[in-house]
């Protein structure tokens, strides 16, 4: 390749190379007439589970591909798993007959005694069968075991008085005891060591019968966890004032409690390999587009780490462009939002350990978005999305702007006020560019600050950076006033994104504008807003153009900056592709129309 | 390949920075010019006075006055604490070698980006010379043609000398608002340099140029013989003879009519309103009005458009004759005589009356400007519409022809509102009236 050649090449269109990257595309199966149903049918209680299945598989395309129920999902990995496990390891890990050796094995996977955590208790089951039981001391709830475990196994009843139960019905025996003995909610039956240990490891407490080479494991989880508190920086005025909290099962469930529905599918995935983290993926069955669904497992799965903290982790292992400055997963702490994305037709990654659900795939204008909106009356919603839709250009583009205008532009600027520029950086030593570095820097400073310092000062120290800062850089003649009034409102119009992170990606692509504007003027300015739009135009969330539906263009629903009453918004968003297109009836509410809606008692 | 391909970004970034910022200019290494001043030099052929802001929170105390080249000029005269506004004034051969040479005293560059007043003294306008000093002007890229343009009575060094504000702090402002106050009063037109420049080059007319003047104060007597019941319009003085006095000593008032970049004639207030009328560029207005019944009172008249003045035009040969209908409208101020001028008989009478007035002064200004062979009317552009070709047109050159124009002129007024009060009624006295 010649050098002019390779020139051409970086400035010429070339097709992606790449070509297994994941789009999102529409097929015939997907067409909204076959599909056509409304979700208020499916809650419908009079016509009943029966009439809904029927009705939901009859308008499902045959040859549709349904994601795996939980269970059968579970089986084909046991088995995938067992396949492994017997073809590459011994029979060594399927659990034995012998007790003892049971008991050495167990000793030996958790480092007894070296490990003080690990609790191993022998007892004779009804006072004749040798058996112990094995749990992690703190992770298990002392009352459930006492009470409901060790209690009815070594109580007086039929165990002591029936006689002995044969030898080679040792099934016959653990089915006795799961049936009749043990008051526990949830029951599972274990046969091989890795599984006992992970299940031991995550709370649950292990019986060990003689002569049974199956483990009942008997749900015993109570552990130490936080209670649900408010949100901390999703606050909102109206609406629910709940949030997530780090414990994985009580997240799911304050999402479970807003969406009522059977279709509601929650599974769960591990994820690090060491720490045997798990994640729940969480999605409404018949709505989500189930390619979506398939993605996310597929990027979830192969991810081969040892150790995964939370979702902050997850998210960075599974988006598509790591390099790219926008977030493509969006997060949340608040499960109504996280109920309300489910209901579009969303994925939701809920990890265990961090408050936050990460919702793919998200557009650019989700970030804009607040749960707020959609509680509020639409003119208030809409209005005040067109002031966070300001607040971002504020924040991406003031200081740019000023730079661009007082360097290279200033027959822009109204005369009067230019000389009020003028005569305010009259007595500052500096350029332009070094007073607006000088003062975001600071900025920036402060918030980190902020974000580090321990709360009781926190408050005081915001106000003492902004002010105190501002006003003696003003009169050391380090800043002009004005200067002090432009990054104000950049601060100001970033803490007005709903998103953490696009508020981050906002502050950092500042600097990058600020530059441009200082070397080129609005020229630029121009340049840099056309190359990060078009590498924001080609990006993708899980298969879904990141500027859609404005690029590419599709359907709207009125819920992108305009947000329209919500009876009008009857459409999930096109572009996610949903099986179920709709959200409402083809008339959201009846009552203006006569004889349409609203049952006559 | 990797490698390679980040050098030549690396390469385009580096062109980018190096290059970029050639045109980089801090506003705190500039003065802005807000005014322009050109007079016939004494040492040379241009007398190039500019007017800045002098940034100086403290002006007016310790500069002195300049005289003539390269002098520094004090700022206002008025109260410390405003922002002082300062002029240089330079004799030089050309507008830009005049720009270089005043650079050398001022220690800041001069930019012109913000100019946005071109004062060019009577005598130079009417030595058929202003093409010869506006072309620079015009061909410079950093002087906007949004710049409002006068001709001034006496020199322009004095006219800008008189500049300063008087109300508020800023003279920016003060110019904006000044030159758009014509269109409450149309005792001045509003021209800018693209006006004129562009009406140099047409075919279709003659350019007209807000006239301004320092005024010295000298026509306003405190003491005399009071005033009569004589009928006075007020538009009738000229630029720079208003009977006032007050802080500001600069006035616009009038207009400067121009024969192809020579200046020829000057109206007063009175004429440039009718002028307005014609030209549809009046907006507002009052008129003070003889009261037909008793001359000894008048009538005050608030006046607005009612439409724009309609044109026609037709040939007959090579003379055109043009019917020009003008719409009006007004209001009732005052009826200083308290007869019952609100309806009719009386109230057509006062329309009529008004009518009249505005007729003849129409005829009268258009028979001036005919005399002069000037269309400052915008007649042209109606006329140049009956042509097929650009060609047709200029080889019947109308400027050559408007001479021989015959205009018949129509006034509508209506009176649409009669203030606050229904009617007039005499007020019952002590004196008896009967």
């Amino acid at each position: 390749m010649t050098f002019f050649e390779l020139i051409k090449n970086l400035i010429t269109y070339q097709k992606p190379t790449k070509g297994d990257r994941f789009e999102l595309l529409e097929d015939y199966t997907e067409r909204a007439d076959l599909v056509d149903l409304n979700i208020s049918n499916m809650n419908s209680s009079k016509s009943g589970q029966d009439t809904f299945s029927d009705t939901f598989s009859f308008k499902t395309p045959k040859d549709k591909k349904h994601p795996l129920d939980v269970d059968k999902w579970n089986e084909e990995r046991r088995q995938k798993a067992n396949i492994q496990g017997e073809s590459t390891s011994l029979h060594k890990d399927h659990i034995s007959k012998e007790l003892y050796q049971n008991q050495q094995r167990i000793k030996q996977k958790f480092s007894i005694p070296k490990n003080k955590d690990i609790i191993i208790r022998d007892l004779k089951i009804g006072g004749k069968t040798e058996a112990f039981i094995v749990y992690v001391d703190g992770m298990a709830d002392r009352k459930t075991i006492n009470d409901y475990i060790l209690g009815p196994l070594m109580a007086e009843g039929p165990l002591r008085t029936e006689p002995c139960f044969k030898e080679s019905e040792d099934h016959f025996f653990i089915d006795y005891i799961l049936k009749n003995v043990l008051s526990v909610n949830n029951i599972i039956k274990a046969t091989t060591y890795d599984e006992v240990i992970l299940q031991v490891l995550n709370g649950l407490t292990a019986l060990f019968v003689d002569d049974s080479d199956v483990c009942i494991i008997i749900e015993s989880q109570g552990y130490e966890k936080r209670t649900v508190d408010q949100p901390i920086t999703e606050t909102v005025i109206s609406g629910p004032h709940e949030a997530f909290t780090e414990s994985l099962r009580t997240n799911l469930t304050l999402v479970r409690r807003i969406i009522r529905n059977q279709n509601l599918l929650t599974e769960i995935l591990p994820i690090g390999k060491t720490d045997n983290s798990k994640c729940g993926i969480m999605y409404i069955d018949g709505v989500v587009n189930n390619k979506v669904v398939d993605e996310v497992k597929r990027r979830i799965e192969s991810i081969d780490i040892d150790f995964i903290m939370g979702s902050g982790m997850l998210n960075q292992l599974i988006e598509d462009h790591p390099f790219a400055i926008f977030p493509q997963i969006l997060t949340t702490e608040r499960p109504d939002r996280t109920a309300s994305f489910l209901m579009e037709g969303k994925v939701i990654i809920i990890c265990d350990g961090t408050p936050y659900a990460s919702v793919v795939p998200v557009t650019f204008f989700h970030m804009f978005h607040s749960s707020e909106d959609s509680f509020m009356r639409w003119q208030f919603g809409t209005f005040i999305r067109f002031i966070r839709l300001m607040a971002f250009g504020l924040a991406l583009f003031l200081p740019a702007f000023y730079i661009a205008l007082t360097l290279y532009h200033p027959e822009a600027v109204p005369t009067e006020l230019l000389l009020a520029i003028e005569r305010s950086r009259e007595n500052v030593p500096f350029p332009v560019i070094v007073e607006i570095l000088l003062m975001e820097i600071s900025f920036e400073l402060i918030r980190e600050a902020g974000v580090r310092v321990p709360d009781v000062i926190g408050q005081t120290l915001g106000i003492i950076g902004a002010l105190i800062l501002g006003q003696s850089a003003v009169a050391a003649n380090l800043v002009s006033p004005i200067l002090v009034i432009i990054v104000s409102i950049t601060g100001l119009g970033n803490f007005a994104m709903p998103s953490y992170y696009m508020g981050v990606a906002i502050r950092i692509l500042k600097f990058l504008f600020i530059f441009l504007a200082a070397i080129a003027g609005f020229y630029g300015l121009s340049l840099g807003i056309f190359i990060v739009g078009g590498f924001a135009c080609s990006m993708k969330s899980f298969g879904i153009p990141y500027f859609a539906p404005i690029a590419p263009k599709t359907k709207i629903n009125p819920d992108v900056i305009v947000r329209q009453p919500l009876w009008r918004q009857t459409m999930r968003p096109d572009f996610t592709n949903t099986l179920n297109k709709r959200r409402a009836g083809k008339i959201a509410r009846g009552w203006p129309y006569k004889n349409k809606g609203g049952k006559k008692k | 390949m990797g490698r390679l391909r980040s050098l030549i970004m690396l390469c385009i970034m580096l062109i980018l920075i190096f290059s970029g910022c050639y045109d980089i200019r801090e506003i705190d290494d500039v003065a802005h010019v807000l005014a322009i001043g050109v007079d016939r030099g004494v040492s040379d052929k241009w007398r190039l006075t500019l007017q800045f802001a002098s940034l100086n929170e403290n002006s007016g105390n310790g500069q002195q006055e300049g005289d003539g080249s390269s002098g520094g000029g004090a700022a206002s005269e008025s109260g410390g604490g405003q922002d002082g506004y300062t002029y240089v004034t330079v004799d030089a051969p050309s507008f830009f070698t005049g720009i270089d040479m005043l650079n050398s005293s001022v220690p800041r560059r001069l930019v012109f980006t913000h100019a946005s007043l071109i004062v060019l003294s009577e005598e130079l306008s009417k030595d058929d010379i202003v093409g010869d000093y506006i072309a620079p002007i015009i061909r410079f890229r950093e002087v906007r043609r949004t710049a409002h343009m006068v001709v001034t009575k006496g020199s322009a060094l004095d006219y800008i000398r008189a500049n300063q504000p008087f109300i508020g702090t800023t003279l920016a402002k003060a110019l904006q608002t000044a030159a758009t106050e014509s269109t409450n009063t149309g005792y001045f037109l509003h021209t800018t340099l693209s006006d004129f420049y562009n009406q140099l080059k047409s075919t279709c007319g003659q350019p007209v140029v807000t006239m301004a003047a320092v005024n010295e104060f000298r026509h306003f007597k405190e003491k005399g013989s009071k005033w009569g019941n004589e009928f006075n319009t007020g538009g009738q003085y000229l630029a720079g003879q208003l009977p006032r006095q007050g802080q500001n000593k600069i006035e616009y008032w009038g207009t400067a009519l121009f024969d192809q970049g020579k200046m020829v004639d000057e109206l007063n207030g009175q004429e440039t309103r009718t002028l307005a009328i014609i030209r549809g560029e009046f907006e507002r207005g009052f008129f003070t009005l003889q009261d037909p019944k008793e001359p000894k009172f008048v009538i005050p008249l608030d006046v607005r458009p009612a439409g724009r003045p309609k044109v026609k035009i037709s040939f007959n040969g090579d003379t055109p004759t043009i019917d020009l209908t003008i719409h009006l409208k007004g209001d009732i101020l005052a009826v200083q005589s308290r007869l019952h001028y609100e309806q009719d008989p009386l109230l057509s009478l006062l329309e009529n009356t008004f009518k009249k007035n505005i007729k003849s002064e129409v005829d009268q200004l258009i028979n001036r400007c005919k005399n002069l062979n000037l269309d400052v009317f915008k007649f042209g552009d109606v006329a140049a519409r009956k042509f097929w070709t650009i060609d047709e047109w200029e080889k019947y050159n109308w400027n050559k022809h408007f001479k021989d124009t015959k205009v018949n002129t129509q006034v509508e007024f209506v009176i649409r509102s009669t203030g606050t009060q229904m009617k007039s009624s005499p007020i019952p006295g002590t004196e008896e009236e009967d």
